[in-house]
């Protein structure tokens, strides 16, 4: 069966080629600066809504 | 911070540890786990106490797989869409709870809704030339299988994930290239884990018989938008 020849270890090969991506610095440089101007904000958000709590079983 | 040099920028390993035998099968379901899930853990549990330098790890943990994500769903404007998501996941970032793998699905909605939201500002406009290519203009004939997944660029690959129905492509994406287990990417889709594993499963299997048949068959012109019963399969709000 021709599925099974292109099963092995398909989904690792294409999930790495669509990673290939190379991290832009200066969109890091922004996510950065937004992240601390949140943090020294002082007003920032820390109760989890339904959508923000992701730990185990609580789906 | 002593981390990324220009080397260390490009995520080429795959993260699944698929062995012989060890493919998708009938079940589509992956083991958990993600070869950074430790350290992103550790990484988002420091930004949270407020280390950016912590943030900037998670960032970069992260990214390769959100915009690969995005880009099969937004093409061209991923980064864009990539850098909405930051800002809001930095400004929530103290409301998350979870490891590693939840950042990754957590990050994951926040970027899917920001995706969503900008697919309806386009359908409002005329839509993009991008979106109007036929997207399974391939490169050359490959003889086998094998040869093609040896050349497997990131830019023919995502025309042959965007040329899936979307749901499929969405599965696909959130557990191959997010890195998502099975429940995670149902949660990040509102669907139940079974609908998102058959997706996944036949996404893959799809995108396997494209890649071998390549050169040699007309793969049609489907664009992401498009399911195979012709049913919507987006409209989960941001709650």
């Amino acid at each position: 069966m021709a599925e099974q020849r292109n099963g092995d270890g398909f989904p690792a090969l294409l999930g790495a080629a669509l990673r290939d991506v190379v991290v832009d610095d200066e969109a890091e440089r922004r996510a950065v600066a937004a992240f601390r101007l949140a943090r020294d904000s002082g007003d920032r958000a820390t109760s989890p809504r339904r959508e923000d709590d992701w730990r185990p079983g609580s789906a | 911070m002593a981390m990324g040099g220009a080397g260390d920028r490009r995520a080429r390993y795959g993260f699944f540890a698929y062995g012989r035998g060890q493919s998708l099968g009938q079940t589509g379901e992956p083991r958990r786990g993600h070869a950074h899930d430790g350290e992103l853990g550790a990484a988002v549990a420091r930004a949270q106490e407020g280390d950016d330098g912590a943030f900037a790890v998670a960032y970069r943990i992260v990214q390769p797989g959100l915009l690969g994500y995005l880009r099969g769903l937004v093409g061209d404007e991923a980064e864009d869409v990539a850098a909405d998501a930051w800002l809001e996941i930095a400004r929530d970032l103290g409301r998350f709870r979870g490891d590693g793998a939840g950042f990754r699905g957590w990050t994951a909605t926040i970027a899917r809704h920001r995706a969503l939201d900008h697919l309806r500002r386009q359908r409002v406009r005329p839509r993009s030339a991008t979106l109007e290519q036929d997207v399974f203009e391939l490169p050359g004939p490959h003889s086998t299988h094998d040869q093609a997944l040896e050349s497997l660029s990131t830019e023919h690959a995502l025309d042959l994930v965007r040329g899936l129905p979307r749901d499929q492509a969405e599965a696909v994406l959130l557990r191959v290239v997010v890195g998502l287990d099975g429940p995670a990417a149902a949660r990040v889709l509102g669907k139940r884990p079974g609908a998102v594993r058959t997706a996944a499963y036949r996404g893959l299997k799809r995108l396997a018989r494209e890649l071998a048949a390549e050169g040699v068959t007309d793969a049609g012109t489907r664009t992401l938008g498009e399911s195979d019963d012709g049913s919507a399969t987006d409209g989960h709000g941001h709650g």
